[in-house]
């Protein structure tokens, strides 16, 4: 399979403090990547990397061939763990922003999600609650025929209710050509989301294997490999 | 660009409209204002109609602008609100460019407000005729502002980008901030004096003898044209800094 990601010896400092250290990753297409490790383990930091919000770090990043830059952002979308939307927009006008920005962008597959989602056209994206912008922002994102999909916490603080919805559009959302990384520490709601899984902490890979190959390498779920990967971390 | 820029416009609506209903306030006032109505040209209420008619409102519309560019430059940055034009394909360049074009706006907004405060209201001895600016003498006052205010805007917003970009990860990156901002401002005093030697060496230099030949009309013209070729400079200026800015976010964004 193609590669959509490449990453060599990427490091990443905050101050003293060490994000992400000389980290090695492919990710293929058509597939369903989790990031799962605990808080602080570089997760959205190398998130915000792929997005281009972070441009100052060492190493090489490839997104289809190409260095984070303008470019790769046409093809890139990026769910934050925050709400990073203009809080003065109604609905419609995310909508239409999202259309000016992103050729890729589908009007009608984000009308449909949003209804699916009862989210109204005027409502203004500053009173809605937590979760109706967690749906929005979801709703926006996967709207997107975009090439690598990476979604930072999209679970956080939401109801089990919108949180099935939310797996639903993610998986009616997954196409052959385009890869989705999801980064969460809820392991057990992405669980029968994922294909492989990418296993982070403390700024290191621990591991990175394909789902079926680790369930029939160690009999376990993701969640017990996640604990037991965690417990010494 | 203007994708961005109709945004920018939009999310600073309230602003805008606060703008007009200035304007329109002050325009109403100077068309009720005919005739030495205060007295001023005898000396009365001088002091009270310089404050309230000029004073006051020309520091409000000081803040008024400065709230207005610290809100279109930095709001991206001062929250997380906002966050989504940096996942956009749009080049670093021309997202300060929109921003800077914006800024524009209300610097005109304030620029004729100001004109409309000091030149129709304050002055003494009020006519029926409004004092309107020739389009030169607009384009030119228009252009000396401009280019003078967005040198300033852009020092500090490059000094305070420092703590989003390079300097994010230090500890004392507001410190480093200030210092870069004295040296820029440093820097380009040095520049503009040496300009200004330059431009005057150049129309007096007895080499050249210009001043020789040169009638008034001449001199004024040599003058006139050092006073252009000052706005130039301060454009090319301009433009570099907005470079330098975009290729900051472009290649040392850490957010």
């Amino acid at each position: 399979m193609d590669n959509i990601v490449t990453i060599r010896q990427l490091q990443k400092n905050f101050g003293s403090t060490n994000a992400l250290n000389s980290i090695n990753l492919t990710l293929e297409k058509g597939k369903v990547y989790g990031l799962l490790g605990p808080n602080a383990s570089g997760k959205t930091t190398l998130l915000k990397i792929l997005a281009g919000l972070i441009s100052n770090y060492s190493g090489e990043i490839l997104i289809d061939g190409l260095k984070p830059s303008t470019k790769t952002k046409s093809i890139v979308a990026y769910l934050p763990d925050r709400s990073d939307l203009h809080s003065w927009m109604t609905v419609r006008e995310t909508i239409e922003y999202y259309q000016d920005f992103f050729e890729d962008f589908d009007v009608q597959k984000a009308k449909k999600t949003m209804e699916f989602m009862d989210l109204n056209d005027n409502d203004v994206v500053e009173k809605l609650s937590k979760g109706m912008k967690a749906r929005l922002k979801l709703a926006l994102t996967l709207a997107r025929d975009a090439k690598l999909y990476l979604l930072d916490e999209p679970f956080d603080g939401i109801d089990i209710k919108t949180r099935e919805k939310l797996i639903e559009t993610i998986i009616n959302s997954q196409r052959d050509e385009s890869c989705m990384l999801i980064s969460t520490h809820h392991v057990n709601y992405v669980e029968y989301l994922l294909e492989a899984l990418v296993f982070l902490s403390k700024g290191h890979i621990l591991l990175k294997k394909n789902v079926e190959q680790l369930k029939e390498e160690n009999n376990k779920s993701i969640v017990e490999m996640y604990m037991e990967v965690f417990a010494n971390a | 660009m203007l994708k961005l820029l109709k945004y920018e416009l939009k999310s600073n609506k309230k602003l805008l409209i606060l703008g007009a209903v200035m304007f329109f306030i002050f325009v109403m006032m100077r068309i009720a204002l005919t005739g030495d109505i205060f007295g001023r040209a005898n000396g009365f209420n001088l002091v009270i109609s310089t404050v309230f008619f000029g004073g006051l409102p020309i520091i409000g519309l000081v803040i008024y602008f400065l709230y207005a560019t610290y809100k279109i430059m930095w709001s991206e940055f001062s929250r997380h609100e906002g966050r989504v034009s940096f996942t956009t394909p749009i080049s670093g360049f021309t997202f300060v460019s929109s921003k800077l074009l914006t800024v524009l706006v209300f610097a005109i907004i304030a620029f004729v407000i100001q004109l409309i405060l000091v030149q129709n209201i304050m002055s003494p001895g009020i006519t029926s005729n409004f004092f309107i600016l020739s389009p030169t003498s607009f384009i030119s006052q228009i252009l000396e502002q401009v280019t003078g205010s967005f040198k300033h805007i852009l020092i500090i917003f490059i000094s305070a980008l420092f703590t989003k970009t390079m300097a994010a990860n230090v500890k004392l990156k507001k410190s480093l901030a200030f210092i870069i901002f004295i040296t820029l401002h440093i820097v380009h005093d040095l520049f503009a004096r040496v300009l200004l030697i330059f431009v005057d060496a150049v129309t007096n230099f007895p080499l050249f003898n210009w001043t020789f030949q040169a009638g008034p009309i001449q001199l004024q013209n040599l003058t006139e044209a050092g006073m252009y070729f000052g706005y130039l400079v301060d454009i090319i200026l301009i433009v570099a800094m907005t470079f330098l800015s975009g290729i900051l976010i472009d290649k040392k964004l850490n957010l």
